[in-house]
């Protein structure tokens, strides 16, 4: 946590006593012309964004080595007290790595096309990406020369931004980076075998060689690429931590700083660890209106691990050569976002740039036609007239997932070098690309784990039990914020898990765990964890009647009671209420593909007014009517 | 062939995606049945021999038992069980193969086109060894040099000019959706749509298509070459029928303006084929081979050594 002027809360900033949402529209000065951004950023403030959030490209400020143009429309500072002066916050992204649909993502050619620089593959080739409108050869983090760069460029921005810092001016948070994932290669065994990641292996490995391709012939070579994919892991946040480091060397300091994970699943990016490093981490949503589970679940995550669930970009249109995106599927995935707990979000873009479409403002700075803009229009203004800052989503399950099974599914997959965040684009998750084989384990757990998850959190929405998605990775402090736990357990589970979880129970907590009782350690170490609490079988998990029993005693043991929920089973309602239990927003989504009217049960009788439509509803078990995958934000009056 | 700078603007996000259905348009008549088909392709990975993996994207993995493997041959008959409209089977190591590979050929600052056709070598080079396609379209779709593409897109767009499409519907006041594409220095350079022209045009019938081409001269670049079109007639010019080009211009339903000599050799080739097909076999086998072949040789995809619009139109048909 920053120890400056802007700190955090879990629902914002706060700036000095001043509470402000973590909401901000994305605007790129260096994109549009100069005389046009008072226009622009007087848009982003009339749509309600209290901050407005840029990205600083390398690439584009760098003349030569050590040479930077900070003139014209590259002038940010000028920008900087542009926004300032309409009234505006900013957040600052300098990377190094932008991606922004840039040419080389931001980053000068010259610092790609040094070979000391350059990420390798397990073959030891420069890692290339397959980008438009150029390839190139991706940046090694581990490489020392390449943060000597970061190092000189992060010193140059600070000349402009630091003065620029809150109080002293409108900069309010800096993000670290831009999915920070090996660049989309983030195969098991793809890349970085750049020789200083390398050595940072065989330290920690005790000198053992990198797996280079899968193998679970063996218990031992099990481990082994387990272990590599814990470093992997692990490496994303140490690099985002010298990246911090580098930022405060350069003066960088005293407001909070973010991270974007790219739009994957639970799990695939450690968000709690990426906290340990930096003050915020999240997951960008760019979603179509029919993916509501998808975007419910990372929001469920985001809520479980983050200390500010946040989407640092959410989809307002796409890039050109990504999939067609619509109004009103960045209208669904915000509400659906904000609703299973996000409480901060990007929109980006909010002005259009070149290489972008959808955006609701346009480079002239005016109100592009259409629903997007009346929409952020108006969430942002009940954000803002509401106790934002005070208010809480009740949830108290929280799911896990032990690490090291997502990780068996990635090591086996069968994409090889295709990693999670492309699986994702082409509609592969790890269930459909790992494995089948047992690996001298009960069961393929890379495949179990999820039907795991998807039978108890199925289980969980027909009772409408309130729960979140917590990171197995997460602090004691993080288990304590939930009374009960619901934990997948195969074969072998991290001790650092198994002793954090009994201390979740020695304090009080309620913890269920199955199918099978692990009696090996990540390492394949044999290991009696001692999981106190319940337990289930497979056979449970097999029958949705025995789950749910299991799950309905949880429930009960703990107290546990929903205060909304909708008769129908594939309707989601969530309340977002004060500390003192007062309600101020009821969201009301649903799963399915086709329209119907929800039968919303609540506590008591509330008059509700919808966010975006004005339309207005009351009693004590309102009609509320819903459009295919809908969701609707409603005020209580 | 695509400048690093290349610039995307003025897509509106409606417009935008119509672009995108463009080049496979909802079938007029097509039963429900097909459309509401599943166009998601079967993948099977095959290891010493044996199906040990199969999935569907966005469906999720499939019981591999259910996909015994024998050869390209059952790859078909299990695409056609799970009404797939392709199906893929990669054995044991090829897809780290082809990336090993992709790896290794990729520059840096090759671009997309380049990057393309890599990947498209390094896929096909591996066609019937680790990797099996059914329909086998790969097969229909040679991989040309990059010299021979970047010559095509020359002939086809001088530098300094651009080509355009615009469709209309009817019901609209605006185009229904439209593509200019720039050129400079032998790269396209910028990718616009008529909101770029900030003129309104209902209707390209009647001559009023040139208030768009002055639009376009004056705000994007010359134009070498441009498509105005109803939507009814796109869907039958980019339907299985040859000729449907020149007969869209003939019913007026189409207009191309300007027409640079390799538009004109395009739609009388179309055409030729189209009256050969008509014609049925025994009339058609009377258009002089002549005729067939001058049209051929003033093809703007000579250098490329096949025509992509037939492979294009073969392609649709497979499916």
């Amino acid at each position: 946590m920053p120890a400056g002027a802007v700190t955090l809360s879990s629902r914002g900033l706060r700036l000095r006593g001043e509470e402000l949402p973590l909401v901000s529209g994305a605007m790129h000065y260096f994109r549009v012309p100069r005389r046009r951004w008072r226009a622009c950023l007087e848009a982003v403030k009339a749509l309600g964004f209290p901050i407005v959030e840029t990205y600083v490209p390398w690439g584009v400020h760098e003349l030569r080595a050590g040479a930077f143009d900070w003139s014209g429309q590259r002038d940010l500072g000028a920008f900087l007290d542009e926004a300032a002066a309409v009234g505006l916050r900013a957040l600052v992204r300098p990377g190094p790595h932008i991606n922004a649909e840039l040419a080389w993502f931001g980053m000068p050619q010259r610092v790609l096309s040094d070979p000391r620089m350059q990420a390798r593959t397990a073959r030891g080739t420069p890692a290339v990406l397959v980008a438009p409108p150029r390839a190139f050869p991706v940046p090694s983090y581990a490489s020392r020369v390449f943060l000597d760069e970061v190092k000189g460029w992060y010193a140059a921005v600070a000349e402009i931004v630091a003065p620029r810092l809150f109080p002293a001016g409108p900069v309010v948070a800096l993000q670290v980076d831009n999915e920070h994932a090996w660049f989309f290669r983030s195969g098991a065994f793809d890349a970085d075998y750049h020789e200083e990641a390398l050595a940072a292996w065989r330290e920690e490995s005790g000198g053992v060689e990198p797996p280079r391709r899968f193998d679970g012939s063996t218990p031992a070579a099990l481990a082994l690429q387990l272990a590599w994919l814990g470093f992997r892991e692990r490496r994303i946040a140490a690099h985002l931590h010298t990246l911090g480091a580098l930022l405060d060397e350069a003066g960088l300091r005293g407001v909070p700083r973010t991270h974007n994970f790219p739009p994957t699943e639970p799990g695939v990016y450690d968000v709690a660890e990426a906290e340990r490093v930096l003050d915020v981490a999240g997951i960008d949503l760019y979603h179509f209106r029919r993916q509501y589970d998808a975007v419910r679940r990372r929001a469920l995550y985001l809520a479980g691990t983050s200390r500010l669930p946040y989407a640092p970009e959410l989809g307002v249109g796409g890039f050109p050569w990504g999939p067609p995106f619509t109004d009103e599927d960045a209208t669904r995935t915000l509400l659906n976002a904000l609703m299973h707990g996000v409480a901060g979000y990007n929109a980006y873009m909010t002005v259009e740039r070149d290489r972008w479409y959808g955006a609701p403002v346009s480079e002239e700075g005016e109100l592009r036609p259409g629903p997007v803009a009346e929409a952020l229009r108006r969430v942002n203004a009940a954000i803002a007239q509401s106790p934002w800052g005070a208010l809480e989503r009740r949830a108290p399950v929280g799911v896990i997932v032990p690490r090291g099974y997502g990780r068996l599914a990635l090591a086996s997959s069968h994409l090889g070098p295709i990693g999670p965040a492309i699986g994702e684009w082409l509609g592969l998750d790890e269930e459909a690309t790992a494995r089948e084989e047992s690996f001298g384990l009960e069961g393929p757990v890379q495949l179990e784990q999820q039907r795991w998850r998807r039978a108890v959190l199925s289980t969980l929405d027909r009772a409408h039990v309130p729960y979140v998605i917590i990171d197995a990775s997460a602090s004691l402090a993080a288990l304590q914020q939930r009374r009960a736990l619901i934990v997948a357990s195969y074969d072998f589970l991290d001790a650092g898990l198994a002793s954090r979880l009994r201390a979740f129970v020695a304090g009080g907590g309620r913890l269920l765990t199955g199918p099978r009782r692990p009696r090996l350690d990540d390492a394949f170490a044999a290991v009696d964890h001692a999981l106190p609490g319940d337990a289930f079988d497979a056979a449970a998990l097999a029958d949705p009647a025995a789950l749910g029993e299991a799950i309905g005693k949880l429930v009960a043991a703990a107290g546990l009671g929903g205060t909304a929920a909708a008769k129908e089973p594939d309707v989601d309602v969530t309340l977002h209420q004060r500390s003192d239990g007062a309600p101020t927003f009821l969201f009301v989504g649903t799963r399915s593909d086709r329209p119907h009217t929800a039968t919303v049960v609540l506590d008591r009788a509330l008059d509700l007014e919808d966010v975006l439509t004005g339309e207005r509803f009351s009693g004590a078990s309102p009609a509320i009517p819903l459009a295919p995958f809908g969701v609707r934000m409603l005020r209580v009056a | 062939m695509i400048s690093p700078h290349i610039r995307f603007d003025h897509l509106d996000p409606t417009a935008w995606r119509r672009v995108h259905h463009l080049l496979a348009p909802p079938r007029p008549g097509a039963p429900a049945s097909a459309r509401s088909q599943s166009p998601m392709p079967l993948v099977l990975f095959i290891e010493k021999g044996q199906c040990v993996k199969a999935l569907r994207p966005g469906t999720g993995r499939l019981d591999p038992k259910d996909f015994p493997w024998s050869g390209t041959f059952s790859l078909g008959r299990h695409r056609r069980t799970v009404g797939a409209p392709i199906a893929f089977a990669v054995e044991d190591d090829a897809l780290d193969r082809i990336a090993a590979v992709i790896d290794r050929r990729l520059l840096a600052g090759d671009d997309l086109a380049a990057q393309l056709l890599e990947a498209s070598r390094a896929g096909r080079a591996e066609l019937g060894r680790g990797v099996h396609v059914d329909p086998d379209v790969l097969g229909l779709l040679p991989v040309p040099s990059y010299a021979a593409l970047q010559k095509t897109f020359d002939t086809l767009v001088p530098d300094d000019r651009s080509i355009a499409l615009f469709l209309f519907d009817s019901s609209r006041g605006d185009p229904w959706c439209s593509l200019i594409i720039a050129k400079q220095g032998g790269d396209a350079v910028r990718v616009t749509t008529h909101a770029a022209l900030g003129v309104r045009a209902p209707d390209f019938r009647g001559g009023r298509h040139k208030e768009l081409l002055m639009a376009l001269e004056s705000k994007v670049a010359r134009p070498h070459a441009a498509l105005f079109a109803t939507l009814d007639a796109w869907r039958e010019i980019v339907g299985p029928e040859p000729g449907a080009l020149a007969t869209q211009v003939a019913l007026g339903r189409a207009v191309i303006d300007p027409a640079p000599p390799w538009v004109v050799a395009l739609t009388g080739a179309g055409a030729v084929a189209g009256v050969a097909q008509i014609a049925s076999s025994l009339f058609g086998r009377f258009v002089p081979q002549a005729v067939k072949d001058t049209a051929r040789a003033m093809s703007p995809f000579a250098a490329l050594g096949f025509d992509p619009i037939e492979a294009f139109m073969k392609i649709r048909r497979s499916f």
